[in-house]
C-alpha cells in the first residue's frame, strides 16, 4: 500500500483580463507546481478510528451574505439519541442534525434567523434584549 | 469548499481551473485508496496567520481517517484567499459517507461531503485498480 501524502498551497485570486480582438491568444495553462508548503499529514488505518467529534468547538461559519462573525462562538457538543447537538449556552440557542456537519449547518441557519429577527423587532423585553446585546457582541454587518 | 482531482493554475492570471469536480466514489472493493484527491477553498474575511486542520471524516461512527495541519499566512483581508490541497493515496475503509471538515484551530469553518459507493462489476468508465468519481 503507497504512503498518503498531502502538499498545500495558499493561492491569490484569479483576475479576468478582458483583451482587444487582437489579442486572442490564451495565457499558458499550466499545472501547479510543486508547492514548498508540507503539511502534516496524518492518516488512521485499520477498522477502528479515533472518534472526530470534539465535546465542544467554536462556530465560525455563519454563512449570511450581510454579516459575519467578529469572533467565533464557543458551542457545546452533545448527542442525543441519533442526532447531534449544538449548543451556545450563553443564549441557550442550538441546533441539530444526524451528523457535526448538519447540526452545525442548523445553528447557522437558526442564528441567522434570530439575528434578522431581534434586528427588526423594536419592542423587545429585556430577555430579548440580553441576547440582542450578545449577538452584537459576535455578529457584525459586512463592510461594503 | 470543492472536491475534485487536480487544481491547475493559470499563470499571469492566476485563474484556477479544478479538473474533475465529483461528490460520489464508486469503488468494487474495499478497503480502496484515492490515489489522487484535491480539495479547493475559498477563504473570505481570513487576515493573519491560521493553523488549519482538515479533516476526512466517515460519518457513520464519526471516525477520524485522516487529518492534515497546515499552517497559512493571509493578508489583504478585502480580498478572498484560496487553499488548494492536493492529497495522494487517501484510504477509504469501507461504503458510506464521508465528509472533509475544515477548522482552523477549533473554529468549525465548513465541509464537503462525499458519497463512497459499493458498486458490483465493472462500470463502463471504470478504470482498472483505481475508484471511480463521478
Amino acid at each position: 500500500m503507497a504512503a498518503a501524502a498531502a502538499s498545500y498551497e495558499i493561492l491569490r485570486p484569479g483576475v479576468e483580463s478582458l483583451v482587444e480582438e487582437s489579442g486572442k491568444e490564451l495565457p499558458p495553462q499550466v499545472a501547479s507546481t510543486p508547492p514548498e508548503l508540507q503539511p502534516n499529514l496524518r492518516v488512521s488505518v485499520g477498522t477502528s478510528f479515533p472518534i472526530a467529534r470534539p465535546q465542544t468547538l467554536h462556530f465560525g461559519a455563519l454563512k449570511d451574505p450581510a454579516y459575519r462573525l467578529r469572533k467565533a462562538i464557543p458551542l457545546d457538543v452533545s448527542s442525543e439519541e441519533s442526532s447531534i447537538v449544538v449548543t451556545w449556552p450563553a443564549i441557550d440557542e442550538f441546533g441539530f442534525g444526524d451528523t457535526l456537519g448538519a447540526a452545525l449547518d442548523d445553528f447557522a441557519h437558526t442564528l441567522r434567523e434570530l439575528h434578522h429577527r431581534l434586528l427588526s423587532d423594536t419592542a423587545l423585553g429585556p430577555d430579548l434584549q440580553q441576547v440582542k446585546s450578545t449577538l452584537e457582541d459576535f455578529i457584525e454587518p459586512r463592510i461594503k | 469548499m470543492l472536491v475534485c482531482d487536480q487544481v491547475i493554475t493559470e499563470q499571469g492570471t492566476n485563474k484556477k481551473s479544478l479538473i474533475g469536480i465529483f461528490v460520489n466514489v464508486f469503488s468494487a472493493t474495499f478497503p480502496v485508496i484515492i490515489p489522487r484527491i484535491s480539495v479547493y477553498v475559498k477563504l473570505v474575511d481570513a487576515d493573519g496567520k491560521y493553523d488549519f486542520k482538515l479533516r476526512l471524516v466517515k460519518l457513520k461512527d464519526e471516525g477520524l481517517i485522516a487529518e492534515v495541519d497546515l499552517e497559512a499566512q493571509i493578508s489583504e483581508s478585502r480580498q478572498s484567499a484560496e487553499l488548494a490541497l492536493n492529497m495522494l493515496n487517501l484510504p477509504l475503509p469501507e461504503p458510506g459517507s464521508y465528509e472533509f471538515q475544515l477548522y482552523t484551530g477549533d473554529i468549525y469553518l465548513h465541509r464537503a461531503t462525499m458519497d463512497v459507493i459499493q458498486v458490483e462489476g465493472q462500470l463502463p468508465w471504470q478504470q482498472q485498480q483505481h475508484p471511480t468519481k463521478s
